[in-house]
């Protein structure tokens, strides 16, 4: 892994580390909301990092999640696994359904279109009638935990915040395998040049598409892990900064490098939890809360500007067509032809 | 493409019994209202073309979607609610707005001298761009300490503010980005990063000013009187009176009357105001007239702009081929800065509307934002014209959606926000060059 | 099996109040090396973006092996063995020069979501592609560069990635749009030998857009001259040479 990267990636653990030190609830719920955002990141980095989509509703699709597993488990009990299954095909859907007739149109209308999903989706949601289970305005109550049986909050909480980083480890594989396979290359090149990716044969329509569906399927089950974490779902929590947010995690990150999307998701939440202590210990005169999305504006800004590859620069698709190449190298094949090019 | 468009028309027509008997029943009792609904659509579609221009101009010259726009609205509408406010206090000038009037205006003048001066090198129109703008802002405060806040005070410094914002985000963040090259992701993406700043800094000032000077200014009423006027059709003659009048008991009621016999200005008595039938025809504030009148005047400026003047000519034909344009000799930079100020000011105004016709508050700029994008989809991206029928066609479908949704049940017009972007989706689906499609290009 | 591969009836299209292509008729036997010439703005490239499949026609036909490939999408004529180069070389800039390459073969399972994971299923077909990419850019002499970001390569080197890409699947037919443009006369000589070696030896039919004749008319068997938007001369170097109205052309243009 690149230097910076590696460099900040052990500040980040040892940060965590002194947090587990001190009070272990904390530290657990500081690692689930890793585990969240980083799974959600992931699911933008293959939207955008890779394939180059402009998904701006990110946190719709995630509400979409949430709440199709609370209100199975909350009104129907349905157990967790199924709802987390069905949070995933339900933000599928609705993926698919924004995808279809946007992705085969400029970037502008995809961006547009996601945006305005997400905020139909939260206006949606706090229309429901708060008699309901859905909960209007009030919220959704009534989530069953699925360690319910462990009589320790404690040992439940870590029951959980380990299934939430299994769910995560689960979601960095598959990431992997797809980026370091020839289908990472064909979305790095809708990324890089779609009519070039066209011209040798891609259809990038299906790729686009696809990308988008499963990227959300993906944000649904991060939604879904939320849920039944909080046991408890608001409309107004589902607001469209929670997408910046993830989006400033990618930009720093590292755009197409799983492994740097999540330092960036760390580094943002470490941000976020440390100006949190400190503002019980140093007065500004500032809202913190404001002023940290005051600082997401900042950071996306300054990140395109001046390190737009991230903190941890994009690597080379790596499949086994690397070994042909050194092969190739060893036998001499890869002498520069004699004198200068043009 | 043919067959999908065939599937969605017919499980369109297909579910339409499903609640056509409801939307019928609720059409029978809306029909009388249109007139309201459509005075309603007039201003609505004013307040969204104000928006919606903005991002067309914009579009036309960077090529990308302005997620930032709606803030920058927000900002010339937080400008002139706090100087209509608090330039005045209690009878007293504000020292602290004098104090900004006065460094606005100085500061106005330097970038102008300094223009004057380096006009020759090339960078001065950027100098030109900024230095007017400020020293408006300037004028139109202290003229608002002096002599108060005038509708078109506030106009204009709303104008100077969201359009002095605007050109900064061009300069300070779009300009930087498109000399490395950033692609049109990034560009939309930083946009979101300056939408950001922007509303959250306002934020930050609506807690300082609740925290340090126990002023609220978030989710205010704007402060500024409003006459509301009502109007009945009686005997082929409509008659407008000034209903605020009748509020506070006055005995000669401002009334109008146009008919067969001409256009009158009389006065009613408060006898013959309770003669009239209970339900006025249509009812209407001077907000209907203000934005009205000033959209008029925008649109026959923008009109005469781009047909007559030399900058006008100039912009369409960067928006059309800026590298041509530059070979021609065409200073494409000062046209960029000129639409980013244009495109400011005119949200700047629309938030100002905005604001009265609802109230102040950071989010304001970005709810608008949303449906701003729906009427520019609805017109075609870039498209002049088409921006201006899409805002209104689009705010009568809300008008007429919003006195539906009321008839069949009024816990529904929570749902109105749903209209614009079912329409925008709906545009996505069957025809994404929107309107401007359908008129014949110019060769 | 028809001795043209490739037939451009009468196909139109006009941009705007534009016109563009105005009535072209063309055809290219099988096999052969047929140049496009043309002064600027004849509507060559433009030709070469409806026989690909980047516009659709206003009119008119284009035949590709015998079927209609009218309107398709470039994706689906690539798959069926005509390929095309761009004059101005478009990287997949995010990737190294040995990834683009490979990223234009043919069939390669590993493309897919749900059979990507699991690596056993594209490994071996992958590896086969890799060594074909090996192959063509050692042929190309950009082997060395393989590693390089296809960003920081030179602009003659990247037209050899384009003309590496295009191999990758085999083609039946090359569309060649300059592929020595920019390039320095002796490197321009060799991508020349290069392409008519592989027209003789393995049959790939090219038509050329070139515009310098000299080069052109030692490797080429026909010759088709548009004019704005038409074809207005066509025949063997030595009659094109001779054509007064070709002279004229590029007289006038001149």
């Amino acid at each position: 892994m690149d230097k910076v990267g590696l460099v900040l990636g052990i500040i980040v653990v040892a940060i965590i580390a002194a947090f587990a030190s001190i009070n272990t609830g904390y530290a657990l719920d500081l690692i689930f909301f890793i585990a969240f955002y980083a799974i959600a990141s992931l699911s933008l980095n293959l939207e955008y990092g890779y394939t180059g989509l402009s998904d701006f509703g990110k946190v719709g699709f995630i509400a979409v999640g949430a709440y199709t597993a609370g209100v199975l488990s909350a009104a129907f009990n349905v157990p967790f696994p199924l709802c987390v299954l069905a949070a995933a095909l339900a933000a599928a859907a609705v993926g698919a359904f924004i995808g279809i007739p946007t992705v085969k149109l400029r970037e502008d209308y995809l961006g547009m279109a996601t945006i305005i999903i997400g905020e139909m989706i939260r206006i949606l949601l706090r229309n429901t009638p708060t008699n309901s289970v859905w909960g209007g305005v009030f919220g959704l109550r009534g989530i069953k935990p699925p360690f319910g049986f462990i009589k320790d909050p404690l040992a439940r909480q870590l029951a959980y915040v380990g299934l939430s980083v299994l769910i995560f480890g689960l979601t960095y594989w598959l990431m992997e395998r797809w980026g370091n396979s020839p289908l990472g290359r064909v979305l790095k090149a809708i990324r890089d040049d779609e009519l070039a990716a066209r011209s040798v044969g891609k259809y990038t329509y299906r790729y686009k598409l696809l990308s988008i569906t499963l990227g959300s399927a993906i944000a649904g089950i991060a939604g879904a892990l939320y849920a039944f974490y909080f046991l408890y779902l608001n409309p107004d929590t589902f607001i469209p900064l929670i997408t910046f947010i993830i989006w400033v995690m990618v930009i720093i990150g590292g755009m197409a490098n799983n492994a740097g999307v999540i330092l960036g998701t760390a580094i943002v939440i470490l941000i976020n939890r440390l100006t949190q202590i400190a503002k019980d210990y140093i007065k500004l005169p500032l809202e913190p809360n404001y002023f940290q999305a005051m600082l997401v504006g900042i950071l996306i800004i300054l990140f395109l500007m001046f390190r737009p590859q991230g903190l941890v620069p994009e690597k080379p698709v790596n499949t086994p067509a690397w070994r042909v190449l050194e092969e190739a190298e060893r036998e001499g094949r890869a002498k520069p032809p004699g004198g200068e090019e043009e | 493409m043919s067959n999908k468009r065939a599937l969605i028309l017919a499980l369109a027509l297909m579910s339409a019994p499903l609640y056509a008997t409801s939307v019928l029943q609720a059409f029978s009792k809306v029909v009388p209202q249109l007139p309201q609904i459509v005075l309603d659509s007039i201003m609505l579609g004013n307040l969204y073309f104000l928006i919606a221009i903005g991002i067309t101009l914009t579009f036309t010259v960077a090529k990308f979607a302005n997620f930032a726009h709606g803030d920058v609205a927000t900002v010339g509408a937080y400008a002139a609610y706090l100087l209509y406010n608090f330039a005045v206090i209690g009878g007293i000038v504000n020292g602290l707005a004098l104090e900004l009037g006065i460094i606005s205006t100085l500061g106005g003048l330097v970038l102008l001298a300094l223009w004057y001066a380096l006009r020759k090198k090339g960078f001065g129109n950027t100098l030109l761009a900024l230095g007017l703008p400020i020293l408006l802002t300037g004028l139109a405060v202290l003229f608002a300490c002096y002599f108060g806040a005038n509708l078109i005070d506030l106009i204009v410094i709303a104008a100077t503010t969201s359009g002095i914002t605007s050109l900064l985000s061009y300069l300070l963040v779009y300009k930087p980005l498109k000399e490395r090259n950033a692609s049109l992701v990034q560009l939309m993406v930083a946009s979101i990063g300056v939408a950001l700043f922007i509303r959250y800094a306002l934020y930050e000032m609506t807690w300082y000013s609740r925290t340090y000077y126990g002023t609220e200014i978030a989710y205010q009423n704007f402060g500024m009187p409003i006459t509301s006027y009502q109007g009945w059709f009686i005997n082929g003659t409509l008659i407008i009176v000034n209903a605020t009048a009748v509020l506070y008991f006055m005995n000669k009621i401002p009334t109008l009357k146009i008919g067969a016999g001409g256009i009158k200005l009389t006065a009613m008595s408060m006898e013959e105001y309770y003669k009239l039938p209970p339900q006025p025809l249509i009812s209407f504030t001077d907000l209907y007239i203000w934005s009205t009148v000033t959209v008029i005047v925008i649109v026959l400026s923008l009109v005469l702009l781009f047909k007559k003047t030399k900058i006008g000519k100039a912009w369409r034909a960067v928006a059309d081929n800026p590298i041509l344009a530059a070979a021609c000799g065409i200073d494409v930079e000062s046209v960029i800065n000129l639409a980013w100020l244009v495109a400011g000011a005119l949200a700047g105004i629309g938030g100002l509307f905005w604001a009265m016709r609802t109230q102040i508050y950071p989010e304001l700029g970005w709810m608008v934002l949303l449906n701003a994008f729906a009427v520019a989809v609805l017109g075609g991206l870039g498209s002049f014209w088409g921006t201006f029928a899409a805002s209104y066609i689009l705010a009568f479908a809300e008008q007429l959606g919003v006195s539906i949704l009321a008839a069949i049940n009024p816990q529904y017009t929570g749902y109105r926000f749903l209209i614009p972007f079912s329409v925008f989706l709906l545009v996505l689906y069957i025809k994404p060059e929107g309107l401007a499609s359908i008129k014949k290009r110019r060769a | 099996m028809s001795d043209y591969i490739l037939e451009v009836i009468n196909v139109r299209k006009r941009f705007g109040g534009v016109v563009a292509l105005d009535g072209v008729n063309l055809k290219v036997k099988r096999g052969s090396m047929t140049a496009l010439i043309g002064p600027n703005g004849s509507g060559k490239t433009t030709l070469f973006n409806v026989i690909a499949g980047v516009y659709k026609p206003d009119s008119g036909k284009v035949i590709f092996d015998g079927t209609d490939i009218t309107g398709w999408p470039p994706e689906k004529i690539y798959h069926r063995g005509l390929v095309r180069t761009f004059q101005v070389p478009r990287m997949f800039k995010g990737m190294t020069v040995f990834e683009n390459v490979l990223t234009a073969a043919k069939g390669n399972p590993g493309e897919r979501f749900s059979t990507s994971p699991l690596r056993r299923i594209w490994k071996a077909i992958e590896l086969k592609i890799a060594e074909k990419a090996v192959d063509i850019m050692e042929l190309l002499k950009i082997l060395h560069v393989a590693r390089n970001l296809s960003s920081a390569i030179s602009g003659g080197q990247m037209k050899l990635v384009e003309l590496a890409r295009g191999l990758m699947s085999d083609p039946k037919m090359l569309l060649l749009d300059e592929p020595a443009a920019g390039v320095n006369p002796t490197l321009a000589h060799e991508i020349f030998t290069f392409l008519r070696n592989l027209n003789r030896e393995q049959g790939i039919t090219m038509l050329i857009i070139e515009h310098r004749l000299d080069i052109l008319f030692d490797y080429v068997d026909y010759v088709y001259v548009m004019h704005r938007g038409k074809v207005v001369a066509e025949g063997t170097p030595e009659e094109i040479v001779e054509n007064p109205v070709v002279v004229d052309i590029y007289l006038g243009e001149a």
